[in-house]
């Protein structure tokens, strides 16, 4: 597959958001992997009580601090409103932990452009999920499986941290969870708003420091309830 | 009318008292402290109101009615935190967006 390539004036109106808690360890190489790629970086701290903010001083990136833990829902809409603010052509959503790889921005941005589409999703099932376990796996499905059922949109990766949003889209696609619950919320509204979206193969990279990190099974408890009761009292 | 339906219609005036005027509210409450102590004063009203709902004894009454109250008194404590909640973000994404101002 051929490299997606971004013109210089693409890339400077693409914002990449990436919400940090605790990713002292992990959050410059991330960093560094998109800033390679001569697109803006926004990195927001969400309360970390780690080194994060301190790592990434003398990088150039915008960098963006709540004063208290409010979620990663909440610090990726701090992040687009940010971006936004400052003229965001395309806003990417990316995780710091390093799971994802920064090389498939371009493709999914690329995508949103050629295509004229509102989002753009990455699914690891798609793609490569590299050293995934089988719990995480059957765990990450059924979530997939649930929320064909709740929302009706087909995709095969709900909970991919990997997004290619259009500035355009947006509003539409306000995040109001704070916490987990965001990445249904993301694709309940963009059901909602009648979007154009396309879903593209992309790699998740599991290596046992995500996977102490990673989503666990009580977040996926969390998601379910939160959306329920969303339901039932919206 | 069913006690059933009887509980729901109380229970959808209270959730919409609750949420929306806050007078209402207030009237309801003031309602419920002296309706606590006319039963108090006068015990065979709470038998009478049992027995017009099908209840055998008011003690009962007071024992289903306390529960849905206090049902309801912890939801509207549940709204009341997911709304400061909302009220948390918008402050601090304010603070974070004007600090950000503030640094180069």
């Amino acid at each position: 597959m051929a490299q997606a390539e971004l013109t210089a004036g693409e890339a400077a109106r693409t914002f990449v958001v990436i919400p940090t808690f605790n990713e002292a360890a992990a959050i410059r190489e991330t960093v560094r992997g998109v800033l390679d790629l001569g697109l803006v970086v926004v990195v927001v701290d969400d309360g970390s009580e780690d080194e994060t903010w301190a790592v990434l001083e003398d990088l150039p990136l915008h960098r963006l601090r709540h004063a208290v833990n409010l979620g990663q829902g909440a610090a990726l809409q701090t992040g687009i409103d940010f971006a936004l603010s400052r003229g965001a052509r395309y806003v990417v959503t990316f995780d710091a932990d390093g799971q994802h790889v920064a090389t498939d921005i371009p493709m999914l941005v690329r995508t949103l452009v050629d295509q004229d589409l509102d989002m753009v999703l990455g699914s690891r099932f798609l793609g490569v999920a590299e050293n995934i376990s089988l719990f995480r796996s059957l765990l990450l499905r059924a979530g997939v499986l649930f929320g064909r059922v709740v929302s009706g949109v087909r995709l095969t990766d709900t909970h991919n941290g990997l997004r290619a949003i259009a500035a355009g889209a947006a509003p539409a696609l306000r995040i109001t969870q704070n916490r987990m619950a965001h990445a249904s919320e993301l694709i309940a509204k963009m059901k909602r708003g009648g979007l154009r979206f396309a879903e593209l193969p992309t790699t998740v990279r599991y290596t046992s420091y995500s996977r102490r990190k990673g989503q666990s099974a009580l977040g996926a408890v969390e998601i379910v309830y939160e959306l329920i009761l969303k339901r039932l009292f919206p | 009318m069913t006690l059933l339906a009887l509980i729901t219609a109380a229970c959808m005036i209270y959730f919409l008292l609750l949420t929306r005027h806050r007078t209402l509210y207030r009237l309801f409450m003031l309602a419920i402290f002296l309706l606590g102590l006319i039963f108090i004063r006068w015990p065979f009203v709470t038998t009478r109101l049992a027995n017009m709902v099908g209840i055998a004894r008011g003690a009962d009454l007071i024992s289903y009615l306390s529960t849905l109250f206090l049902l309801f008194v912890t939801f509207s404590f549940y709204l009341k935190l997911r709304q400061y909640e909302q009220r948390l973000t918008v402050v601090v994404r304010e603070l974070t967006l004007l600090r950000t101002e503030r640094e180069p």
